[in-house]
């Protein structure tokens, strides 16, 4: 299969297509609203999950600051996601994310978030309790 | 793994140990899975980062004693917050330090009218006959659930629970008898030894003369009675006395203050003009001078979903600093506001000059017009 990625037949290359649309999402500048669309695509055309499009099953998210967590956890609410990509930096830590996520309650289809310190897979945390 | 695409981000990522986490809330307009009965109240969502240390209090304080209340300002998320953590609670109880937990909860909005026999129980007519009809505190105990409060300064809680006390300080207490008639089994009202609730001759509130009696509910150790408390409302309406008070843990919610309201302000995205922003901020900021006109954030949050949805309706062109800005600010906290500013009538005076000459947030006139027409709503 050939995706925006390239050749994705396998986990290492769909790890590499994640993390390249990752890379892009912390690349591209603050206020670009496309900045997850590789991410969106890439779930659609190689997981087969929602069209592509924000505001579908998938949401990206990057959280340089713990003044963001708020914000990003109740932008995330608002899409309702199913699988969240989520990129934390500086003295942002998963566990800040998770706990404001839990605290907030607002998430209730979310089923799996994966978790990368800048584009270092770190945590996998799988909503199924 | 039931889902294919979680399956799959676990192949993807071998090296991740997936964990496995409870669900992050209920599904959009249904209500927590175990909440049963009652009237669920209104939840305004505050979507402001609560102190980790208040969130702990409220944990440990639920956890700690039978009785536990919020106590804060309006709008300031005490239910939003109690709701949350009794969710998780009712979730994952063991997490909590609960052997048990709830079986589930019953929320009940506080009204002026209540009397005893609404709240604990007591004799009414059924059928042409007196009979003895459990009130919401029996009903909970009765099925495991934990009894909510919203809004307890609602109702004269004095009066209401004054015959509790003592079953609040651990003590058995008689309630009154099933029915009128002589050798009428009593009702009794306890706590019983283990985390679990339970209740002995039941059958007699239905047939009281096969048997003597009493029928006793036990409320576990687990059982929690839990409310909140609109601070300033029980200001003009009804307090706590000094005996039921401390039978109750007092968990404070205090108001965010002003740089955490504009981070959540910005974060609602309301494309607004800064200075329309800044002006919102500047409000909440007055109030919060005082704690006699200390509101919560979510009233002022919604001011700027009043002058976004009058851009949109009006098709006006805001600036931050024109005259139809400065209406529909002024609109936009009389409707959100104007009913507490009621409350605050000695207050008024020293609010306004707060708004108007420190922070410039108002003119003198359209502070004036709104004191007006807020005793329209008084």
């Amino acid at each position: 299969m050939t995706g925006l990625f390239g050749d994705l037949d396998d986990p290492q290359r769909l790890r590499d297509g994640i993390i390249d649309a990752v890379k892009h999402g912390i690349g591209a500048s603050r206020n670009d609203a496309s900045k997850w669309d590789p991410l969106y695509r890439f779930f659609a055309d190689e997981l087969g999950v929602g069209d592509g499009q924000k505001g579908g099953p998938v949401i990206g998210k990057l959280v340089t600051e713990q003044k963001q967590i708020g914000n990003r956890c109740d932008e995330m609410a608002k899409s309702n996601p199913v699988y969240a990509v989520i990129s934390v930096l500086g003295d942002v830590t998963p566990e800040h994310m998770l706990n404001a996520m839990r605290k907030r309650g607002r998430l209730p289809s979310l089923k799996a978030a994966l978790f990368l310190r800048e584009d270092t897979p770190v945590r996998l945390v799988i909503f199924d309790e | 793994m039931s889902d294919a695409t979680v399956g799959r981000l676990q192949t993807i990522f071998p090296e991740l140990t997936p964990e496995h986490h409870p669900v992050l809330g209920t599904v959009a307009g249904g209500s927590a899975a175990s909440s049963v009965g009652g009237q669920v109240p209104s939840v305004i969502s505050v979507p402001i980062e609560i102190d980790p240390r208040i969130e702990r209090m409220v944990r440990l304080a639920i956890l700690s004693a039978p009785a536990v209340i919020l106590v804060g300002p309006p709008g300031s998320g005490k239910t939003t917050l109690l709701r949350q953590v009794v969710d998780r609670i009712v979730a994952d109880p063991k997490s909590f330090g609960f052997q048990a937990g709830p079986t589930g909860v019953e929320w009940s909005a506080a009204e002026e009218n209540w009397s005893a026999t609404d709240l604990v129980g007591g004799q009414t007519i059924d059928g042409g006959e007196l009979r003895f009809r459990p009130g919401r505190v029996l009903s909970a105990v009765a099925g495991g659930r934990w009894l909510i409060i919203d809004e307890v300064n609602r109702a004269d809680m004095d009066r209401i629970f004054g015959g509790l006390l003592t079953w609040l300080s651990g003590q058995d207490v008689t309630l009154g008898a099933v029915s009128p008639s002589i050798g009428s089994p009593q009702v009794e009202l306890g706590w019983s030894g283990t985390a679990t609730c339970s209740v002995e001759n039941a059958q007699l509130l239905t047939n009281p003369m096969t048997g003597a009696g009493p029928v006793r509910y036990l409320a576990g150790t687990e059982w929690r009675l839990l409310g909140t408390y609109n601070a300033l409302d029980a200001q003009r309406v009804f307090r706590f006395g000094h005996a039921l008070g401390r039978r109750f843990l007092r968990v404070p919610i205090p108001a965010a203050d002003a740089d955490k309201f504009r981070i959540a302000l910005l974060g609602q995205d309301s494309g607004l003009p800064e200075p329309l922003l800044d002006a919102i901020v500047a409000i909440y900021s007055a109030h919060l001078m005082n704690s006699m006109t200390t509101l919560g954030p979510a009233l002022f949050l919604r001011m700027a979903d009043y002058i976004a949805a009058g851009v949109g309706t009006d098709a006006e062109t805001l600036t931050g600093v024109g005259q139809v800005d400065r209406e529909l600010l002024a609109e936009a906290y009389l409707v959100n506001v104007g009913t507490w500013l009621r409350e605050m009538e000695d207050e008024l005076p020293s609010l306004g000059r707060a708004i108007v000459e420190e922070h410039h947030a108002l003119g003198q006139s359209e502070w004036e017009w709104i004191v007006e027409m807020s005793r329209v709503l008084s």
